[in-house]
This record gives structure tokens, C-alpha cells and sequence, in this order.
């Protein structure tokens, strides 16, 4: 007999790295209020401190991370709603590691008098994410999708503040909660049929009805649970807020916006549809949606984003064409051989993609004054004269999202397209197919954005930029995208352990 | 018919009116009701599931869904409030200057130009949601008090 002490303390020394970044936040919201004076001003400086003890809480939580023991196995308990295993693992470090990234990025970006409130939302929505792949049950899984989203909402109305910014925010707030609610029919329906909510047990009473005896009522539901989560992916038909929200908000709101919910859909779409277990019921039920959607997400991404001049829309449309590629790896599952290379594969670029998309978006903020603000794809013209380190860091990072060598994007579209091509289907090749061609239509935009930074002459004066903290930043983007090509094995190794299970 | 299809058919029919709304209406508070609405089509699902399997998982989740739907709605009044203090009514329409660049904007533009002016009151009151039916009574010197 387990008494309810030794629950709790199990519970509690399996989310540890989260709690630390939660208690973090509340300090922050707690004191923030005695250190701003009554009429809102901040005595200066404010923000490095700030700044300064949410860096040192994601560290902790790193180091916390990296000394825990790497689990073998689904370390499941039928008492604790919290599960490790190596996906659990994967995931926390790369959410504290984007949320080292987007800290820099951030650190010059927020004012004194609202710093605590920034980063405190900051690090609550990066608890969430990790959360996200620590649930083993419905419930949780929805209140920790929650603990992402709702931070995110009030991070976006902070960071700015003008017209077209409350736009942006209320057209995502509104998109997310009707997201949210198809979701959870989905999950009403998966509790109806298997009696549970706990997911394993979900997944086992779905595989004893077998593939024959599933039941019909379980298709819309699915369905449903895709839309949501291709919602969170940006997947089309869930694409269209992207490009405006994007557009309208801070370059903080745009970095998270284009990192964390792609973390927290394919999370919790390999939670959800059982992926590591490789029953795949609901999986079976929903490959071909997810066949159609991953196709036409990456074609609508690529080729409208051939026709934008913004810049944040631009990298909006390329978010929305990496979503379809990473859907490329959920939706070839059928693989007997290897049935998880797509899984592997979609995490491998999953951590690629979230070092060189928040990499470029460090870069805007590093180039970005409120005298010479970047808009749209010319603002970066000449960027090679004015600021020649900036603009080859961004030529590697852009380099990267087409998918070049020597860079680790390159192995990120290399392992998907391998995954789809090895399934032995011809749907899977077809999928590999699709995948070539847009990385060709994609090679296009980002190129053309090398070519204005590289050949055209400058438009704006030489501006000496002292920005460190979001320079720190794209550092660090760089070292991973460019590490990543050559020891890809470091992250691979752990990415390998999920399939140990 | 059994008893819990019954349910089910209430629990999807709120549900699917709730998109409907979502996606038709134009007011911000309606848009955010029909959400609220289809929440609830969920919550009548999983009590009537709940009724079926004998246990509580299915009430509990139906809590943490009420739970969640509050925070949701005070940070919505929040969001709507502030866009409603910049341009005085609670019409989406008015709200469109995110969007493609000109060519494929320019139809948005002249409809917004057309369907809606901004009008500067000397007063500030607080929204209020179009009537349906029948007009409200509606007193602008009491809400000139009140400000």
C-alpha cells in the first residue's frame, strides 16, 4: 500500500524541472507590483534583473534536466499522472534550451515596468510545453495544453501594444479556444469509447477492440483531435492566423508563436495517438487526413510564401511549409521495419527547426531599432556591408531552412525524406516526393532573401548595434544548426533511446 | 435509442451550433459565447459517459473544463475590453489591417471603409452586445454618471 506522502513526493521528483520554472514565475508575479512605482514607471534597469533570475531559473531547470537519469522505458505509474520516458526527456531540454534562446531575444525587447510580467509568462508557457509530454492522461494533457496556451495570449498583449498588435492577439486568442474545444470533443469521445482517460489505458483498450472493431464513432473525433493539433502545428486549413498574427505581433510573440506550439503539437500528438506504442488504432483511422493535410501544408506554405514582401509573413508561410514537413514524419507510421523512424525523424528536425527559426528571429531583433525597424525583405538589403557577421549568421540560418549543407537542416529533411521513402508504400514515396519538390520551391525565398543581403546595395545608413543579449543568442542558434551538421550523433543518441523503449 | 445517445445528440447539437456561431457571427462577445457553448456541448459528452462507465474521470475532466473556460473568459472580456476602448464597437469588421499586401487586400480595405467609421464619442461607455429581438432600453445619461 502506497500511502498519499509517497505519492506526492514521487509525483513531485518527477516534474521537478517544471516546478522550478513555475515557483520562478510566481516570484516574479508576486514581487513585481512592490518594484514598479504606483503611476508604472520602473527604475531602470529593472529588465537585466529580471532577466537575470529567469536565465538562472532555466539553467537550474538545464542542469536539473541533465542530471536526472536518462529512463529506459515507459516509467509509467498507475498512481502518478506523470510519466518519464526518453520522449519526456527529449523534450524538456529542448523547451529549456528554446527558452534560454528566446530570454536573450527578449531581454531589450520589453520595457522595465513589465519585465517580471513578460518572463514570468515566458517560463509558465515553457513549463507547459514540457508538461505537455509528462501527462499521461486527458486531463492533465488538456490543463497542461492550457498552461501553454493562456500565458502565450496575455506574452503577446504585453510585448506590444498598438492596434494591429490587440488584432493579432484576439484573433489568435479566439482561433485557440475554438481549437481548444475541438479538441476536447475528440477527447469526450476517446473517454466514451475506451472508459478512461488515462491515455495508456486508452490505447490498450483501443488495441484489444483491434483494427476490425473499432468503432465508427471514433472517426470525427479524430479527425477533430488533428484539426486541433494541426491548429497548434499551423497545418492547413489552420494555417490562416499564422501570416496575421505573425504580422501583428512583437518579434518575442512571433519567435514564441513559431517554436513552442510546434513543440507542444507534435508532443502531444505522439502522446495522443499512441505513436511510441505502435498500436496505432487511432492512428489508422486518421493517416489518410493526415496524408492530404501534410501534402497541401507544405505546398500552400512554400508557394505563398513566394508572393510576400513582409518579412514576418514570409517567415510565417515557411513556419506554416514546416509543419507540412513535419507532418511528412507523424503521418508514415506504417513502416514494419522501423516503426518509429518517423517519429525519430520528426523530433531530429523538430530541434533543428527550433534552433534555426528562433535563430533568424533573433537576428530581427538584434538588426531591429525603433529609427530602422526591419518590415519588409528590403530593409535587409546591403546587410553584408553594414553588418557583415550578422548577415552571414543569417545566411547560415536561412542556408538551414532550405535544407543546405553544411548545416543540420539539411539532415533534418534528409532523415524525413529517408523515413518516407523507406516505408514501402507508394504513398510514402509519393510523400517523399511532395517533400523534394517544395524544399525545391522553398530553396527559392530564402534564397532570394541571401541575394538582398548579399548583392543589393544598402538602403539604410550603417547603424553599430549594441544588442548583446539577442547577439548571445543567435550565437547560439548558430553553434547548434551548424554542430548539428557535424555531430549530428549527439542529439541523435537520445533521440534513438525514445525507440529503446 | 438508448438513453446516452440521447445525451450525445444534445451534447453534439450545442456543440456544432456553437461552431456555427463561431464561424458566422461578426460580435466578439457572441464569437466568444459560441465558444463557451461548444464547451459545454463537451461537458454535457463526458457527464453523460461518465453516467455510462459508473466512475468519476469524466465529471472530474468536466471541472477542470469549467475551470479553464473561466480563466478563458475573464482574460476574453479583457482582450475585448481594450479593443473596444480603441475603436468603440465590439463589430470584427472593424478590425482587419492584418492581411495579405495590396493586391489581394484591396477588397477587405473597401469594405472596411465602407461597412464602418469609427465613431469618436465624447463619452466613454462600456460595450454592450447588439440587441437581438427586441431593442434594450439603453440610457445614456445614467452611463455618463457611471463613467
Amino acid at each position: 500500500m502506497i500511502s498519499s506522502v509517497e505519492i506526492f513526493a514521487d509525483s513531485v521528483s518527477r516534474i521537478l524541472p517544471e516546478l522550478v520554472l513555475i515557483v520562478t514565475a510566481c516570484v516574479q508575479f508576486l514581487a513585481a507590483p512592490f518594484l514598479v512605482s504606483s503611476d508604472g514607471t520602473a527604475p531602470a534597469g529593472l529588465r537585466h534583473r529580471w532577466g537575470g533570475l529567469t536565465l538562472i531559473a532555466l539553467v537550474f531547470s538545464l542542469v536539473l534536466w541533465n542530471t536526472s537519469s536518462v529512463p529506459y522505458g515507459g516509467a509509467s505509474s498507475l498512481y502518478s499522472p506523470f510519466q518519464i520516458d526518453g520522449l519526456v526527456w527529449f523534450t524538456r531540454g529542448l523547451t529549456v534550451a528554446v527558452g534560454i534562446v528566446l530570454v536573450l531575444l527578449s531581454w531589450n525587447q520589453i520595457p522595465d515596468n513589465q519585465a517580471a510580467e513578460t518572463h514570468g509568462c515566458l517560463l509558465i508557457t515553457l513549463a507547459g510545453v514540457s508538461l505537455v509530454s509528462v501527462m499521461n492522461d486527458l486531463v492533465y494533457l488538456f490543463l497542461a495544453l492550457e498552461l501553454v496556451s493562456i500565458p502565450t495570449y496575455v506574452l503577446m498583449y504585453l510585448s506590444r501594444k498598438d492596434a494591429v498588435a490587440q488584432e493579432a492577439v484576439t484573433k489568435y486568442f479566439l482561433l485557440s479556444v475554438f481549437s481548444s474545444a475541438l479538441l476536447l470533443f475528440g477527447f469526450s469521445y476517446l473517454y466514451g469509447v475506451t472508459g478512461s482517460t488515462h491515455l495508456q489505458a486508452i490505447q490498450s483498450g483501443l488495441q484489444s477492440s483491434g483494427l476490425s472493431g473499432v468503432p465508427v464513432v471514433l472517426v470525427v473525433p479524430t479527425l477533430l483531435i488533428i484539426a486541433a493539433l494541426g491548429f497548434r502545428l499551423s497545418a492547413v486549413p489552420f494555417h490562416f492566423y499564422a501570416p496575421d498574427v505573425f504580422q501583428g505581433t512583437s518579434f518575442l510573440g512571433a519567435a514564441l508563436l513559431a517554436v513552442v506550439p510546434k513543440i507542444v503539437g507534435v508532443a502531444a500528438f505522439v502522446r495522443i495517438f499512441g505513436l511510441l506504442d505502435t498500436t496505432g488504432v487511432l492512428l489508422h483511422i486518421g493517416a489518410p487526413a493526415l496524408w492530404i493535410i501534410a501534402v497541401i501544408t507544405m505546398i500552400v506554405g512554400n508557394v505563398f510564401a513566394l508572393l510576400q514582401n513582409n518579412i514576418r509573413r514570409l517567415l510565417a508561410y515557411s513556419s506554416i511549409a514546416h509543419a507540412g514537413y513535419l507532418l511528412v514524419g507523424l503521418a508514415i507510421q506504417q513502416n514494419r521495419i522501423a516503426p518509429l523512424a518517423g517519429v525519430q525523424a520528426v523530433l531530429f528536425y523538430l530541434a533543428v527547426y527550433g534552433a534555426m527559426t528562433a535563430g533568424v528571429f533573433a537576428i530581427l531583433v538584434y538588426l531591429n531599432r525603433t529609427d530602422r525597424s526591419i518590415e519588409t525583405v528590403s530593409d535587409l538589403a546591403g546587410l553584408s556591408q553594414t553588418h557583415p557577421t550578422a548577415a552571414l549568421m543569417t545566411a547560415i540560418f536561412l542556408f538551414s531552412l532550405t535544407g543546405l549543407p553544411p548545416t543540420a537542416g539539411f539532415l533534418g529533411k534528409l532523415n524525413l525524406f529517408m523515413a518516407a521513402w523507406s516505408e514501402g508504400t507508394s504513398s510514402g514515396r509519393w510523400l517523399a516526393g511532395f517533400m523534394a519538390v517544395n524544399a525545391a520551391i522553398g530553396a527559392w525565398y530564402y534564397l532570394r532573401l541571401v541575394a538582398t543581403m548579399y548583392l543589393d546595395p544598402p538602403a539604410k545608413p550603417v547603424d553599430r548595434n549594441q544588442d548583446v543579449p539577442s547577439f548571445i543568442g543567435v550565437v547560439l542558434c548558430a553553434t547548434v544548426v551548424l554542430g548539428l551538421f557535424a555531430v549530428p550523433h549527439w542529439l541523435w543518441q537520445w533521440i534513438a533511446m525514445i525507440a529503446a523503449v | 435509442m438508448t438513453e446516452l445517445d440521447k445525451y450525445l445528440i444534445v451534447g453534439a447539437a450545442l456543440f456544432v451550433l456553437g461552431a456555427i456561431g463561431f464561424l458566422t457571427r461578426r460580435n466578439l462577445i457572441v464569437m466568444m459565447l459560441s465558444a463557451e457553448m461548444m464547451l459545454h456541448g463537451v461537458g454535457i459528452n463526458l457527464v453523460a459517459f461518465n453516467y455510462e462507465h459508473q466512475h468519476n474521470q469524466g465529471q472530474s475532466f468536466t471541472i477542470m473544463i469549467l475551470t479553464v473556460a473561466a480563466c478563458e473568459a475573464g482574460l476574453a472580456l479583457v482582450l475585448i475590453l481594450s479593443l473596444y476602448k480603441r475603436r468603440k464597437t465590439l463589430d470584427v469588421d472593424v478590425w482587419g489591417e492584418l492581411g495579405e499586401a495590396k493586391p489581394l487586400c484591396d477588397v477587405r480595405l473597401e469594405r472596411r471603409a465602407t461597412v464602418v467609421e469609427p465613431q469618436e464619442e465624447e463619452f466613454s461607455v462600456d460595450p454592450r452586445l447588439t440587441p437581438a429581438g427586441r431593442l434594450p432600453q439603453f440610457n445614456k445619461q445614467e452611463s455618463v454618471t457611471r463613467v
